[in-house]
């Protein structure tokens, strides 16, 4: 800890850093007069922050979605966001959304191999580490400003998890809500959300946003020919599917100083009968909870320097309820009983980061954060026994790092940007992971990549100490931090007026990687078992055209294969993508169409999820009546069956996801 | 650790070969929000946010005149505004060099070059039902409707309730909601 100080002090001195986080890049080829008046008060002026880079200069392959695509393509969710980006896939067990980047995507994955912020505040938890990227994310998409996708390894600015990628949520300025909002949306499946908002700029300066919101889905009834026999009833999840949350956020900013705080309770039913619970049960449920609050300031001490601190303190809570049958004790009358994990993290940490430049050509960043994971208590009982605990584990771990990165032009249109991250954690110990890349601009219109970079994932406190008792898991505290390291070439181009193309080949290796295994005794267990081989092509073209027209399409190939030269579960070997939108009348009036097909996947019993193809359709009007925006969206237009490979602790080895649904909405400013 | 050599050779060449088209001037390209377009995306939200009056248009099908008198700042920005219509009617944008040659006129942006000449450009454009529409300190203090000031790294805008009112335009509460209010005299 001393030397910490030491060297947070040093780093003060020195003034150096910055923050080139990849993730603060802004919108590439936006155009600006398709935003809102809302949306341009807010967007950053690059003439005015020569700390920001250019989409096309950071060392990344970069996507961003913004707020007015949000809204035109209807996406109810940011897991609906991210599926439309090249080369993202999902998959839902019904409880949780799971994210497939890269072709990786293990069955049963909590997503910890990507890193999520909002307003760059770490939203992964410290028990199971998770992105929530379905209705379990903390912010109501509909105050997201725009939404940062960055590919590949980052662990040399954002250490752990950001292994495939880093996805970075901005949200909505107060002089972007700029009054009040009220939002009411009622879906298929007895699905509801509303939602009041109020933001604005004040006179002396003060910004502030303050948003709640309430979800409600009644779900649906599902029939699961794996259950079809008449003790489980024929098979028939009847209305077990309920989906509800309340969520709420709020953002004061004044001077350099922003405070946020933010927060969700969600409670998901459970259909699926997973980790061999009594099937059709009402008990089966899980609920998280998720709350932070992130003190930041950014402040420009001197006219090069760009000086960012932030504090904050986090909270998760979870609770799963199983139901299950005894048929041990007295196999002539078996008694249910209600199993309960209930898990507990709170963490506090900081961060700081100086970007000092160099002349106009250099640009150097330095950083330390530090996260102590104060709280870490996993619990599992019996509601029969709720005094004798199956599991009881309390941990308190901790981890500093230290990162430094380098921007210099070696020639003219030529850039160099290389970091590295050291990461120490009170468990495993030190961890070192370097980052490069050669930016070359020949032309405005034209740029190539080529980045090399490590990245690791920490194992988390479930994969280490989870166990019922022995009944489905257990345990192994001895895992070691699983490895990638990746290669990429990207090519970028503006094509005439209206196009741009971006190509990108990547070849991707895993080692230690840490996998869901089944021990001799047909336990789960996690073991640093695999590695993995990925390596794939993508292609994108993205158009925009006077009037309103504007689309992108995007095509992946990718191939990832395990030591043993099998193709992975879960990993299609093609996705492709279409997003259009179009104007239908007065500048006011559009449709969005986004069609997703998704390659045939490897479940983990062997057998094959087909490939799908999906369509959404959705129209919106802006001030429809003056200050009313309204929507109405079908998803799976065509009413397509498809279902998604899904993990060790569900039966049902392929799961059949949602039909044709439909979604209508009303926003009215004042 | 060896990449896929075969396949980011081929990405290469696909790359270099896409390289070698011809070069064409790539608006929307610049990824980074200029100021400029920033500032023209405003100006074409701004005719989108007040409401002239109906004989500030000789008929329906008039079309809604955008001036940039003076030097032009914005460049290939302008270039996005092509081809768009606000509330029915087709956005046109020329260049002046003197307020005498406005006409007709519904949004008129004064650049800097004209700040010696600013309350006789605003005068004469008050009586015509005009916008003005400046990116100067204390424009909008000086009588001007609209004003475009960049703070930090955001543009910020401001209005001058007055100066609309005497032109007889009516500036939404959308924008207002959004915008600095301003006085006239406080400089």
């Amino acid at each position: 800890m001393k030397t910490l100080s030491l060297l947070i002090g040093g780093l003060l001195l020195l003034a150096a850093p910055a923050a080139a986080h990849a993730a603060d890049v802004q919108a590439a080829s936006a155009d600006l007069t398709e935003m809102s008046i809302e949306q341009l008060a807010s967007v950053s002026v690059f003439s005015a922050s020569r700390f920001e880079q250019k989409a096309t200069e950071a060392p990344s392959s970069i996507s961003v979605v913004t707020s007015d695509e949000i809204r035109k393509y209807g996406h109810r969710t940011l897991s609906d966001i991210l599926k439309s980006v090249r080369g993202f896939y999902t998959s839902y067990d019904r409880n949780y959304a799971a994210l497939g980047v890269r072709g990786f995507s293990p069955p049963g994955d909590l997503n910890t191999r990507i890193l999520l912020m909002v307003d760059g505040h770490r939203i992964n938890d410290g028990i199971y580490e998770s992105a929530t990227v379905g209705t379990e994310f903390i912010l109501d998409v509909d105050l997201i400003e725009r939404v940062e996708i960055v590919r590949g390894p980052s662990s040399s600015l954002y250490g752990s998890n950001a292994f495939f990628g880093v996805v970075n949520v901005i949200t909505r300025q107060g002089a972007a809500v700029g009054g009040a909002e009220i939002s009411g949306e009622a879906g298929s499946f007895k699905s509801y959300k509303g939602r009041a908002t109020y933001g604005n700029r004040f006179a002396n300066g003060l910004t502030a946003v303050v948003s709640g919101t309430l979800f409600r889905s009644g779900g649906q009834s599902f029939y699961y020919p794996e259950y079809d026999s008449p003790d489980t009833n024929n098979g028939i999840a009847d209305r077990k599917d309920g989906d509800s949350s309340a969520s709420f956020f709020s953002s004061l900013a004044l001077g350099g100083f922003t405070f946020q705080a933010a927060g969700i309770s969600r409670e998901k039913r459970l259909p699926t009968g997973s980790y061999g619970t009594i099937f059709n049960d009402s008990a089966n449920r899980t609920v998280d909870e998720r709350y932070y609050a992130d003190l930041k300031y950014e402040g420009s001490p001197g006219a090069d320097v760009q000086l960012t601190g932030r504090l904050f303190l986090d909270w998760y809570a979870y609770r799963g309820d199983y139901a299950f049958q005894d048929n041990m004790v007295n196999p002539v009358a078996p008694f249910r009983y209600v199993n309960r994990d209930v898990t507990r993290n709170a963490w506090l940490g900081g961060e700081l980061v100086a970007v000092r430049k160099f002349f106009e050509s250099h640009k150097v960043a330095a950083g330390v954060e530090i996260r102590d994971y104060f709280r870490q208590d996993q619990k599992n009982f019996n509601d029969t026994a709720p005094d004798s605990l199956l599991l009881d584990e309390r941990h308190r771990t901790s981890v500093w790092a230290l990162y430094l990165q380098d921007d210099i032009e070696i020639a003219k249109g030529l850039i160099l940007n290389i970091g590295v991250r050291h990461d120490d954690y009170s468990t495993f110990g030190g961890t070192t992971h370097p980052r490069g890349a050669l930016i070359w601009n020949p032309r405005p219109e034209t740029t190539f990549k080529l980045l090399y970079g490590t990245a690791f994932r920490a194992p988390t406190q479930y994969e280490m100490f989870y166990t019922d008792n022995g009944a489905t898991q257990s345990r192994n505290p001895d895992l070691k931090p699983e490895k990638i390291t990746t290669w990429e070439a990207v090519a970028e181009r503006s094509l005439g007026e209206h196009f741009r193309v971006g190509v990108s080949g990547y070849y991707y290796k895993i080692t230690d990687l840490i996998s869901q295994q089944l021990d001799p005794n047909d336990k789960l267990i996690y073991r640093n078992v695999a590695s993995v081989q990925a390596r794939g092509a993508e292609l994108d073209v993205d158009g925009r055209f006077e009037g309103g027209f504007a689309g992108r399409a995007s095509c992946t190939l990718q191939n990832n294969k395990d030591e043993s030269g099998h193709l992975l579960t879960n990993s299609p070997r093609v996705i492709a993508k279409l997003n259009l939108t179009a104007p239908l009348w007065a500048d006011r009036y559009f449709a969005g169409l986004e069609t997703q097909y998704t390659g045939a996947r490897r479940s983990l019993k062997g057998d094959t999820a087909g490939g799908y193809a999906l369509a959404n359709l959705t129209l919106t009007g802006r001030d429809v009546v003056k200050g009313l925006d309204a929507s109405a969206g079908v998803y799976n237009l065509l009413d397509h069956r498809y279902g998604d490979p899904t993990g060790n602790k569900l039966s049902e080895d392929i799961l059949q996801q949602d039909g044709r649904s439909f979604r209508a909405k009303l926003t009215y400013a004042f | 650790m060896k990449p896929n050599s075969k396949g980011v050779a081929r990405v290469v060449i696909l790359a270099l070969a896409l390289s070698g088209l011809i070069p064409g001037p790539a608006p929307g390209e610049t990824p980074a929000f200029q100021e400029y377009q920033v500032k023209a995306a405003f100006l074409y939200n701004f005719a989108k946010f007040v409401e002239w009056p109906s004989e500030a248009f000789a008929s329906p099908e008039s079309p809604m005149v955008l001036v940039i008198l003076g030097s032009n700042p914005f460049g290939d920005a302008l270039k996005n505004l092509r081809g768009k219509t606000v509330n029915g009617r087709q956005l046109v944008v020329r260049m002046a060099e003197s307020v005498e040659d406005v006409d007709p006129s519904h949004i008129l942006y004064v650049g800097e070059s004209e700040k010696g000449k600013l309350s006789h450009i605003l005068k004469t454009a008050e009586k015509r039902n005009i916008l003005t529409v400046g990116d100067s300190e204390g424009f909008a203090q000086r009588g001007g409707v609209i004003n475009m000031l960049t703070e930090g790294s955001r543009v910020v805008i401001e209005v001058n309730p007055e100066a609309a009112q005497r032109a007889r335009l009516t500036v939404s509460s959308k924008l207002l909601a959004l915008a600095r209010i301003v006085r006239a005299g406080r400089r």
